[in-house]
């Protein structure tokens, strides 16, 4: 095992170990890329996460570093570009 | 400011440019003679044919203290630099099948997917995937 891999596993182990919470987080972002062109809102992604809103922001910002918002503007931008 | 061209340490431009176009799949963008047998050359992704282009460059072979970098984090299994693909299993699947070598595979790492490989031409290069 070289030394890339070990630290792969440690930083997973710190970061990656709530697997939990990574679901919440990946399920919300597949739901935005999939139907960011439809009307979503916080309540919504809360809803289909059985969780709350205040949980899924911080979780979301977590793992991806922008809230769902901040996320779900930024993915209409970059595909409104492509169309153009 | 643009971010246009990014550059991979190689130790042989063309053996590397083989790889890169024929096993990896991306597509040669500029290929302009220098002095002493060295090009300026690109390869683009062929998904975006006008999008960043990654510099096939030989500084390896002319600068010791990069040939001293890349060889330490080639040892060390450290990826010189990353792309993004759709699903790492496929790819990894599809290159392994074309020879290529992987010091890690696939390997789900919470919100991605990784694996890495061995470019043949100095490098471990890291693939990703956003799940």
């Amino acid at each position: 095992m070289n030394h890339y891999i070990q630290e792969v596993e440690r930083i997973k182990g710190i970061c990656f170990s709530n697997e939990i919470q990574i679901d919440v987080a990946v399920n919300t972002k597949r739901y935005i890329d999939t139907d960011f062109d439809k009307e979503i809102n916080l309540d919504l992604l809360a809803h289909l996460q059985l969780t709350s809103k205040y949980h899924l922001i911080r979780v979301f910002k977590k793992y991806y570093g922008v809230t769902p918002r901040q996320y779900l503007i930024n993915k209409r931008i970059v595909k409104r570009r492509k169309n153009f | 400011m643009k971010i246009k061209v990014v550059s991979v340490p190689v130790r042989d431009q063309q053996k590397a440019l083989d790889f890169y176009v024929d096993i990896l799949g991306f597509v040669k963008k500029y290929d302009i003679p220098l002095s002493e047998g060295n090009r300026w050359l690109t390869v683009v992704s062929k998904y975006d044919q006008d999008g960043p282009e990654l510099l096939l460059e030989p500084a390896p072979n002319h600068f010791e203290p990069a040939k001293v970098f890349q060889d330490e984090l080639f040892k060390s299994g450290i990826p010189w630099t990353g792309f993004y693909v759709d699903n790492v299993q496929e790819e990894y699947d599809r290159l392994t099948k074309l020879g290529v070598e992987f010091s890690l595979e696939p390997k789900d790492v919470g919100t991605v997917v990784i694996a890495v490989f061995n470019d043949t031409c100095g490098n471990n290069i890291q693939l990703v995937e956003e799940k």
